[in-house]
């Protein structure tokens, strides 16, 4: 057996990027405490739970595919679930695709090359040739344009997608570009300034520049864009969070917590999202309101991935979940189940929501389907 | 500062193939990213300590291999293994499952994924991460015999197909 043979195994773009290299000398050199990871212990009496759980999944396998698809086909004939087969992209790319509403395709990336997938005509088509540099995870696509990082020669790809035309643009090494309508945000850690690109143009435009360097997470929605940095007052270390408008390059508001060891950052119409751990506690959401500047920490079962659209929550890693994933609509502070999984047998990972609301989930069924969610239904 | 250029150089070294093993262990890049990003900081931050008591190879790889155990301990990455070994004809994925299975390579993942943990580990660390045995029972706290044993049987299990397929087995 040799080395190349194991190699060969693993997606090329498992490595430590630039960006994840940035990060490790930030946080060392910041004094952050590594992030704790889960490890909840599972005891004796879980593991006869478990085996119980499973043969009586073996022995009521039959009746309950019956009654799964009796009830998935009421969810899809509702127009709230749609199932996509798609066996042809390898689940490698189904796990970290996206779904654009208004051209009702998957994006995924396959070896170095970026596929679009039209869900009702079940087409697929190479939108990039395979020599981009492209990977799953530096990526972003809507409707009209492609962009994507090449961490090789260091440029940003920016493809048109309506005349397929590309712009390179050279000596580019920012990690974390966020797509907004023709607009992309990113962090330039040459002169600390979140800039935005107009992509059409490629005019650069910085709206916040950082005073030191810091740890710093930014999201863009609705015409504005969300910075977020570590900062230090009278040595106390706390969160900062400013809202820009994008077209006046101003900031509307800003909102300041104390510092909290937090993670998976998102930015949801006037929310901040984040994993948040106590010392040695089970991970719990924390919530920012920016307008008031109030933060919470949701009370959610212990789970290992999250997403979150207007007042809908999706958990995965779900113990008591047969599917081991769940939808929760978000009350207050309070989470209301809702049964929108209660049908799905196997299991369901990585659910991300797009901006319209759209839930995309993998199953790890033999067909590794997916299925999309749309709430805006499920609240109709 | 000696243990910032300490950083950079392992993060040069071995910031590559300790990402690569992570996703083989935990078969989420994220997570992968997650757990290079703790080891290397508790690296940075512990180099004082660190210093002259074993190679940064081994105690990187050591440090890795303890933060993959740590998530695979959680409770819900636990069930799914249970019920890979009560369900095998369900496709639910143990870490092979979820690699590139390129047509030449199908086989050999198939035949990995079959492996208990204990065997899997071992070939991970040995073929793929170069470990020599005495660095790999260092790395997995256990005694050389045991890692050896281990070699044996994993490349017993792995079986005759894999020899034919071309890979030696050695």
């Amino acid at each position: 057996m040799e080395h190349k043979h194991l190699d060969e195994l693993i997606p090329e773009h498992v490595t430590l990027t630039d960006k994840q290299r940035t990060a490790i000398v930030q946080k060392a050199k910041n004094g952050d405490l590594p992030k704790q990871m889960r490890t909840a212990k599972m005891t004796p009496i879980f593991i006869s739970a478990a085996v119980i759980s499973i043969l009586c999944f073996f022995i009521f396998t039959f009746l309950g595919e019956i009654e799964r698809k009796e009830t998935l086909s009421d969810l899809v004939e509702a127009g709230i679930i749609r199932e996509i087969k798609a066996e042809e992209i390898p689940y490698e790319s189904k796990i970290p695709s996206t779904y654009i509403t208004e051209t009702d395709e998957l994006i995924y990336v396959s070896g170095s090359s970026v596929f679009s997938y039209e869900v009702e005509n079940k087409v697929q088509r190479a939108l990039t040739d395979d020599s981009t540099g492209a990977t799953s995870y530096n990526i972003k696509a809507n409707a009209n344009w492609l962009v994507w990082s090449n961490f090789d020669n260091q440029s940003l790809h920016i493809m048109n997608r309506q005349t397929m035309a590309q712009q390179v643009i050279p000596d580019f090494s920012f990690p974390r570009v966020i797509l907004n309508d023709g607009l992309a945000s990113f962090y330039n850690f040459d002169d600390q300034t979140f800039t935005i690109m107009d992509l059409e143009t490629l005019q650069m435009n910085p709206v916040h520049t950082v005073d030191e360097m810091t740890s710093t997470q930014h999201f863009s929605q609705d015409g504005q864009l969300v910075t977020m940095i570590e900062s230090y007052n009278n040595g106390e270390k706390r969160l900062e969070f400013y809202t820009h408008d994008i077209q006046t390059a101003t900031v509307i508001s800003v909102a300041t917590i104390p510092f909290m060891e937090a993670g998976m950052w998102t930015y949801e119409n006037g929310f901040i999202y984040a994993e948040y751990q106590a010392k040695d506690g089970p991970w719990k959401l924390l919530r920012v309101d920016l307008a008031t500047n109030e933060w919470t920490i949701l009370d959610v079962p212990e789970y290992s991935g999250y997403a979150v659209h207007g007042h809908f929550l999706a958990l995965s890693g779900l113990e008591d979940e047969q599917s081991e994933m769940a939808l929760f609509r978000m009350e207050g502070d309070e989470l209301v189940k809702l049964t929108t999984f209660d049908a799905f047998t196997d299991r369901l990972v990585r659910p991300r929501f797009n901006e319209e609301g759209m839930l995309l989930v993998n199953s790890e069924d033999e067909a590794y389907t997916m299925y999309i969610v749309d709430v805006n239904k499920i609240d109709e | 500062m000696v243990r910032d250029e300490a950083l950079q150089q392992a993060m040069n070294d071995y910031g590559h193939y300790l990402t690569r093993l992570s996703y083989v262990f935990v078969k989420d890049f994220s997570r992968a990213e997650d757990i290079v990003q703790n080891v290397f900081i508790k690296f940075y931050t512990g180099y004082e300590r660190f210093e002259g008591r074993s190679s940064v190879k081994t105690y990187l790889y050591k440090m890795t291999v303890n933060e993959c155990h740590n998530y695979l301990k959680s409770w819900a990455y636990r069930k799914q293994e249970l019920t890979n070994t009560f369900a095998h004809a369900i496709h639910k994925g143990s870490p092979e499952s979820h690699l590139v299975t390129k047509e030449g390579n199908r086989e050999l993942a198939q035949t990995l994924r079959k492996l208990p943990t204990k065997y899997r580990e071992v070939i991970w660390l040995h073929y793929y991460a170069e470990l020599s045995v005495i660095e790999v029972a260092e790395v997995l706290d256990c005694s050389k015999n045991t890692v050896k044993t281990r070699l044996v049987r994993a490349r017993k299990q792995l079986g005759k197909r894999l020899v034919e397929e071309g890979f030696d087995g050695t």
